[in-house]
């Protein structure tokens, strides 16, 4: 009995926390972006089921090239630096071109109507992803098959999750290094205080810009390649994922690294209790703690900025 | 030329141009009003009408918060799929069809959601706001499709034609008679209605109230004015109209579902229609709300993927002419007047 609950309560655990971890790869990028570079992007959250579909063709394209003669190690080694490495990379240099083209015009205009234009980004790349992938859910379930599932008293869970979020606790470990303890992490704060007079003295904010814009895009990449082998993505998921952003923006504050791992875990864990318990409210308790956390401290959980 | 003369002159292209104003607008009015009797008028022109017009009502409405006193919003779905709602569930629930009875329902729901999600998002300006309407609208959005054994979940919510003043004009006159003879006209008047009374409060001293709190919250604040309690009123007033064109499009389109009405990207496309307008004139969101039904009917004829064209042409208005439409009137009309202010010489 004690071990069934205990098991019921684990597995529990185990979806806030994989939860967590996608929301904290997917809103970090556009707290960092808002917070740092003063950009707000709605179209932020479309880089996460952009990651999503190419991890999906890239793992049909490997199974079916050479699934049967590689070795489990071999194999896994294959889907982590495809996941892990090539998305990221490959969907930062969408970002970079993105960045160029349609991002630079709107810098500097009111954060009003950088979220309108925004969607009207967010409304085109949803269906440049329905165009190449088709609007039929695309799933791809080879790397967490090969991991397989371990059994609890109440069920079976995917080691792949477990893995998600190892690495995005590793990811969160390297981010907060980078940005408390080097030099361009310490730049890149100023920056959110005053770009202009960074500039002043000497430094190239332009291309640290464009880092901070390539960390949070690859972030919310490796965040689809990561959810994709126990889940699926289709066309309109870009949409649903906005909302979580924001939602991590606002609970854990403007640019605040912690407040995005606070803010990740918060609504994760949320999500996972809300849906075991009370399915119907699952969703709705946590946009109304957003509103609550807006209202009686509206600079987030860590954050310091308001917007 | 004296400063006088000149001034003269000025006033003389402006009375031409508001005469002309005025009589374009009545001309489009009556066009409106026979437009059903139009040669080559069919069905589907008399409803993509009906759409536009029902739209136009809520894109005014979304102006009174954007353009008049500087918010925006990502929340108005709820105002608009609320009422929408509300007229499909008491039919749904209570066996009400009386269209006269489902307006004013439709139209107080969505002002108490104004009410108070409104109380609650004014505490906070610019993002902060549009985020806030953003989080309690989409509360009643996935509480709407949660809560499927009441609001029949994403399948939505099947809108019967009503009775209008106890009369079922559907037996009575069959869909084309009822559509184009009695709901468009329904729609055309509420939309009348509604310009008149938002033109009025617009230019009431409620209206500048507003406007300078847009202009400057500081010293509004200073003279005296209740800013949050002002705002709060003009998120009630734009909600109240947006309800209005909620339940308008419910009836016309027969059907509701919380992806078409209650998602917060169906927010995004008020402002969409209102910044494509123009946010700065009163008429501007007509004109947006015309051209992007126009648009969309076109290119969903043309191509699967017209949410790219649509967020094309979102994205260009905003960087190139953040005025829309009206922004490019009146770029026309300021070379006009250079070219008359030069005595009509090139």
């Amino acid at each position: 009995m004690v071990q069934q609950i205990l098991s019921e309560q684990l597995v529990i655990i185990l979806n806030g926390l994989s939860g967590a971890a996608t929301l904290f790869l997917l809103g970090t990028g556009l707290s960092l972006i808002y917070g740092m570079l003063n950009f707000l992007n709605l179209a932020h959250a479309a880089f996460l089921p952009l990651g999503a579909y190419l991890a999906a063709s890239l793992i049909q394209a490997t199974v079916g090239a050479v699934g049967g003669t590689l070795g489990f190690v071999g194999l896994f080694v294959v889907f982590l630096v495809l996941l892990v490495v090539v998305v990221p990379a490959v969907v930062s240099i969408v970002g970079l071109a993105m960045e160029r083209t349609a991002f630079k015009p709107l810098y500097g205009i009111e954060d009003d109507y950088q979220l309108l234009a925004t969607f009207g980004i967010i409304l085109m790349m949803e269906d440049a992803m329905k165009f190449i992938w088709g609007g039929e859910p695309v799933s791809a379930t080879a790397p967490s098959n090969l991991l397989g599932t371990f059994s609890l008293p109440g069920g079976t869970y995917p080691w792949w999750s477990v893995l998600t979020i190892l690495i995005t606790a590793l990811v969160a470990g390297t981010l907060y290094y980078f940005f408390e303890e080097t030099r361009l992490g310490k730049i890149t704060l100023a920056m959110a205080e005053d770009e202009e007079a960074v500039g002043f003295t000497g430094i190239d904010t332009r291309s640290i810009h464009l880092k901070v814009f390539v960390i949070g895009i690859a972030l919310a990449a490796l965040g689809g390649a990561l959810y994709l082998p126990t889940a699926s993505v289709t066309t309109g998921l870009a949409l649903e994922f906005v909302i979580l952003a924001f939602a991590v923006l606002v609970i854990g504050g403007l640019g605040s690294l912690k407040g995005a791992i606070a803010a990740s875990l918060i609504i994760g864990m949320v999500q996972a209790y809300g849906s075991y318990y009370v399915p119907v409210l699952e969703l709705a308790l946590v946009f109304l703690l957003m509103a609550t956390i807006m209202l009686i401290k509206p600079t987030g959980l860590f954050g310091e900025i308001e917007a | 030329m004296s400063q006088d003369t000149k001034t003269g002159v000025a006033v003389g292209i402006r009375q031409r141009f508001g005469n002309l104003s005025s009589a374009v607008g009545a001309l489009l009015l009556v066009g409106a009003f026979a437009f059903p009797y139009l040669p080559g008028t069919g069905q589907y022109e008399v409803f993509l009408l009906g759409q536009i017009l029902a739209f136009a009502i809520a894109a005014l409405a979304y102006n009174v918060l954007l353009g008049y006193t500087g918010l925006l919003s990502f929340g108005h779905a709820a105002f608009f799929g609320g009422s929408a709602y509300a007229a499909g569930l008491a039919m749904q629930y209570y066996g009400m069809t009386e269209l006269l009875l489902l307006i004013p329902l439709g139209v107080l729901v969505a002002g108490t959601i104004a009410v108070v999600i409104g109380f609650i998002s004014v505490r906070h300006t610019e993002v902060y706001y549009a985020l806030l309407m953003l989080a309690l609208a989409h509360l009643i959005y996935v509480l709407t499709v949660k809560l499927y054994t009441i609001t029949g979940g994403t399948d939505g919510v099947a809108i019967t034609t009503p009775t209008i003043a106890g009369v079922n004009y559907l037996t009575a006159w069959g869909y084309a008679g009822y559509l184009m003879g009695i709901l468009y006209y329904v729609i055309l008047l509420s939309f009348v209605v509604t310009v008149v009374l938002l033109w009025t409060f617009m230019h009431s001293p409620f209206g500048l109230t507003l406007k300078t709190i847009r202009d400057d919250p500081e010293r509004a604040r200073a003279i005296g004015i209740p800013v949050r309690r002002y705002r709060w009123y003009a998120s009630i007033m734009s909600g109240l109209f947006t309800g209005l064109g909620g339940v308008m499009y419910a009836f016309l389109n027969g059907h509701v579902t919380p992806g078409t009405v209650l998602h917060w990207s169906g927010s995004g496309e008020l402002a969409f229609m209102t910044v494509l307008g123009g946010t700065g004139w009163f008429f501007g969101p007509i004109t947006g709300a015309g051209a992007f039904i126009l648009i969309r009917s076109q290119a969903q004829q043309l191509t699967e993927y017209w949410h790219f064209l649509m967020g094309l042409v979102l994205f260009l208005v905003i960087v190139f002419e953040p005025e829309g439409i009206s922004g490019i009137g009146a770029r026309i009309r300021r070379r006009i007047q250079r070219w008359r202010g030069r005595g009509g010489e090139r």
